[in-house]
């Protein structure tokens, strides 16, 4: 076993929540809403059914192979070489994720709060807390995950000072287009939940493995209730005119006024999700590295972890030329890319492993 | 002739030379009175304090050794020599079981290796040596001069016990022993240091404590090789799980209560000889936030004071550096009017506020150490020259802004709101990176130091316990006693600690009432 640390299931929760939504949360809402116009707050709740299967299809998964990382059970299920060729493209879809994930925080830092320093600074500052997060273990990313995503969500209760500037009236009529609009805008929403996909990496780890499954639907609960919030805030605040926003959750905190006082709240929000971030980071790289340490048979990941990030360094800027192309790759082709390979391929797996089982057991 | 004389004694001094050495390995005493003296002599040559005083019993030599100053030469001379030379008969089929009964000490020990009887003069039992026996008797006669029970300077409380721990190891055991009575408080001895032998005393309470723990603290205090210690800050520097982090991994505390309480909840602690501190392990960074008062008061006060110490740890590690990061970075965040009155008071200065800070933070560490080394008549004038020429001389020159000043001086008081003074250090510490960082990236800089500190923190563990342990690992139980200080008779659960422990600590329902103990 490369990894020899041990997490609780609350402590997965807590790294979970924020793997989903600190990306998330910055442009999904104007990107469904671009489908879904004023019955957008409904689409995190259709967006997290493709959660609740990834979960189970992850779940199932473990279950025929306890104290393996899909990694090592590709290999298990689909033979040697095709589960080779599997389980590397799973993790050059992981690196490819990291960098994207890093390029989002990153155009966001430096489009909204530091102007001048040139962005490749905030690149490796991200990247260089996450190695140092990840080389220490699962336990280390666990532990920092519980205190910076109880900041990180506290924080989220600021929007509820801008609770006097809700216009209900935005959110008629409900449904007036039926439902496709909002299904369309919960398939955006969909392509994060099915990083649920990422439980199959920390399920071998727990303490208790029996209440994966509880805890990892409750994660995915969680998170379409935070989404919720944020995008009914979106939605009666702003309006459908948020679409046009790439950020409309800043731009409501930026509007945020109490007394003519306390106001501009929007660098306190920034900060905590450079904490957000961080930890969403530091649960990929932890991925990439674990799974290119197995797909290679090394002896440690933590080797790989700085090579790694300095590679991702580069990729975060070769992958997406600017926020138009990253938006247009969140809208269009992330969706479908991230569903096939994090949900639809594992049931694939899943339905393999179920016959060969079936077969063995039969005969 | 004179080369007899001269090479009986050379050979001795060789055979003495080595037996520090050979300490370990026990070499037993002679039968013959004469070459047990001689070692000893030739051992303590040119140790004017070591006094032998060599009489005959009955037809017996026999020679008693001890340090002056270190034992109690009136019973020594009242209780043990007059009884001894008083013509007393003593059954000669068992000598040395005869004397024991008679001499009149409670504390009276067989020891029969030279290492063991140099061990028991170093403490201040004289030894009394027989001629014909290959064994001593080690009287417990130890009396030294010793300060008396004081209230603890470094933690003073408002309410609760006055007594503090003092230098001597058994005041300090006889009062914890005086608070806990029952037989599973557990003393454990081990001697550290090659010179100084100093005891070192882990105490636990059996069935609270974690036997893997209790070894293992045994197992890293025998790994100790160390010319000697002088202060627990020895021991903990060489026990420690990370020895390069700034955080401290061991507590320290010169109360009683404190080491009861941390007893109580199945940790271990090591008492220290010529020392009033006591160790305490395993800790977390909770552990350091917590004050005997909290628990002592009402748990309204305790969990205030509490939330309090959180936020001014928060300031007093950030606030500099979030100051430098929004008048350099982020000026949008400041309410127009505020910025107009910072922007005012900067007006002029010509550093930028990174370096003003830095300047100050030293200015104000500089004066804290100024005032706490020198003696306390010279410690007034330096903190009026500091509080008048740093503080006022220098806004007035325009050297440095008064905010500046503002902020410097509330970090300066939060890092006095931290009950233990050795995170407070490490904070210090902390706070000049921040402000670099904070200077250079803004409050994502902050952020990213805040981070660093948390992984830091994440992968810190002190004898096995993660130092973030309860809040990083969510314990239902034991979150009781972090953040807030729930009420006494809602804390029914233990901290988890490292390995087996017993969970509950009292038993249930035992909120008191006005309908308690019948209508």
């Amino acid at each position: 076993m490369l990894e020899k640390g041990k997490i609780s299931t609350i402590q997965m929760e807590f790294m979970m929540v924020p793997t989903i939504i600190a990306t998330g949360i910055l442009s999904v809402p104007s990107i469904a809403g671009r489908f879904a116009k004023h019955d957008m707050w409904m689409t995190p709740i259709i967006g997290s059914i493709i959660g609740f299967i990834t979960v189970f299809i992850v779940w199932k998964l473990h279950q025929l192979f306890p104290k393996l990382t899909p990694i090592e059970y590709s290999e298990k299920i689909l033979g040697k070489a095709v589960g080779k060729i599997f389980s590397l493209f799973l993790v050059s879809f992981y690196i490819d994720n990291t960098a994207i994930v890093v390029r989002q925080y990153v155009n966001f830092i430096s489009g909204n709060v530091m102007f001048e320093t040139s962005s490749v600074v905030f690149t490796i500052g991200i990247l260089f807390v996450s190695a140092l997060a990840v080389r220490g273990g699962i336990e280390v990313i666990a532990r920092s995950a519980v205190i910076c995503t109880t900041i990180y969500m506290s924080t989220s209760l600021f929007l509820l000072l801008s609770i006097k500037d809700i216009n209900m009236g935005f959110m008629l009529p409900i449904l007036e287009n039926g439902l496709l609009p909002v299904i369309k805008g919960g398939l955006v929403h969909s392509a994060w939940f099915s990083e649920f996909f990422l439980l199959s990496f920390f399920f071998p780890f727990l303490h208790h493995p029996k209440k994966g499954l509880k805890s990892g639907m409750k994660a995915s609960l969680y998170v379409m209730l935070i989404f919720t919030y944020v995008n009914f805030f979106v939605l009666t605040i702003l309006g459908v005119s948020s679409v046009n926003q790439f950020y409309p959750v800043y731009s409501i905190i930026r509007g945020i006024s109490v007394m003519g006082f306390f106001e501009n709240f929007e660098i306190i929000i920034t900060a905590s999700w450079v904490l957000g971030n961080f930890i969403k980071i530091s649960v990929f790289l932890y991925v990439a590295s674990l799974g290119l340490a197995q797909v290679f048979r090394l002896s440690t990941y933590r080797i790989v972890v700085f090579p790694l990030s300095l590679l991702l360094v580069l990729l975060s800027y070769w992958d997406i030329p600017n926020i138009v192309v990253l938006i247009d790759y969140l809208t269009r082709i992330q969706p479908f890319y991230s569903i096939l390979v994090q949900t639809v391929l594992p049931l694939f797996l899943l339905f393999i492993a179920l016959a060969r089982r079936k077969r063995s057991g039969s005969t | 002739m004179v080369i007899r004389i001269r090479r009986g004694p050379s050979r001795k001094t060789t055979k003495a030379q080595k037996a520090p050495k050979q300490a370990s390995q026990d070499i037993p005493l002679t039968q013959k009175i004469e070459e047990n003296i001689e070692f000893f002599s030739s051992l303590y040559q040119e140790s004017s304090d070591v006094i032998f005083r060599s009489f005959v019993v009955g037809e017996k030599d026999a020679c008693i050794i001890y340090i002056d100053g270190l034992s109690d030469t009136q019973k020594l001379d009242q209780q043990v020599l007059e009884t001894l030379l008083d013509k007393t008969e003593f059954d000669e089929s068992d000598f040395l079981l005869s004397v024991k009964n008679k001499l009149p000490i409670s504390n009276i020990k067989n020891i029969s290796t030279y290492s063991a009887c140099i061990d028991s003069i170093g403490n201040g039992s004289p030894i009394l040596l027989f001629d014909g026996y290959e064994e001593a008797l080690s009287l417990g006669l130890v009396k030294y001069e010793k300060r008396s029970i004081e209230e603890p300077q470094a933690e003073t409380a408002i309410r609760g016990p006055r007594e503090g721990f003092t230098e001597s190891l058994g005041v300090n055991i006889s009062l914890l022993r005086r608070i806990i009575k029952d037989p599973a408080l557990k003393m454990k001895t081990i001697l550290v240091g090659k010179y100084t032998k100093t005891k070192v005393v882990i105490s636990y309470i059996e069935g609270l404590a974690d036997n893997t723990l209790i070894e293992e603290i045994e197992r890293r205090l025998q790994t100790i090789n160390i010319d000697g210690v002088l202060e627990s800050g020895y021991i903990e520097q060489f026990i420690e799980d990370d020895p390069y982090s700034p955080f401290p991994q061991v507590l320290y505390t010169e109360r009683p209560d404190v080491v009861s309480a941390n007893l109580l909840e199945g940790r271990a602690i090591l008492m220290i000889e010529g020392t009033p501190f006591s160790l305490i392990a395993p800790v977390s960074f909770f552990s350091l936030f917590q004050s005997q008062e909290d628990y002592y008061e009402r748990f309204w006060i305790g969990t205030f004071i509490r939330v309090l110490r959180f936020l001014f740890l928060a300031i007093s590690l950030f606030l500099p550096s979030v100051y430098v990061a929004i008048t350099t970075f982020h000026q949008e965040m400041v309410p127009p009017d505020l910025l107009i009155s910072i922007a005012s008071a900067r007006e002029g200065i010509p550093f930028p506020a990174i370096v003003e800070a830095l300047l100050m933070e030293i200015a104000f560490e500089a004066l804290r150490e100024a005032g706490i080394r020198l003696p306390k008549q010279v410690g007034s004038a330096v903190s009026i020259v500091g509080a008048l020429v740093i503080g006022q001389a220098a806004v007035q020159a325009g050297i440095v802004g008064a905010p500046m000043i503002i902020v410097v001086s509330i970090t300066g008081i939060a890092s006095f709101m931290v009950p233990r003074y050795s995170i407070g250090l490490a904070i210090r510490l902390l706070r000049f990176p921040i402000i670099i960082l904070g200077g250079t990236l803004g409050l994502i800089g902050v952020m990213l130091a805040l981070i660093i500190l948390i992984i830091h923190l994440s992968s810190l563990k002190s004898f096995g316990l993660p130092y973030l342990s309860p809040v990083s690992t969510v314990e239902k139980n034991s979150l009781k006693d972090t953040l807030i200080r729930a009420p006494l008779w809602k804390m029914n659960h233990r901290p988890q600690l490292t390995g087996e422990y017993k969970a509950v600590r009292q038993g249930p329902n035992l909120k008191p009432g006005r309908n308690k103990g019948g209508e």
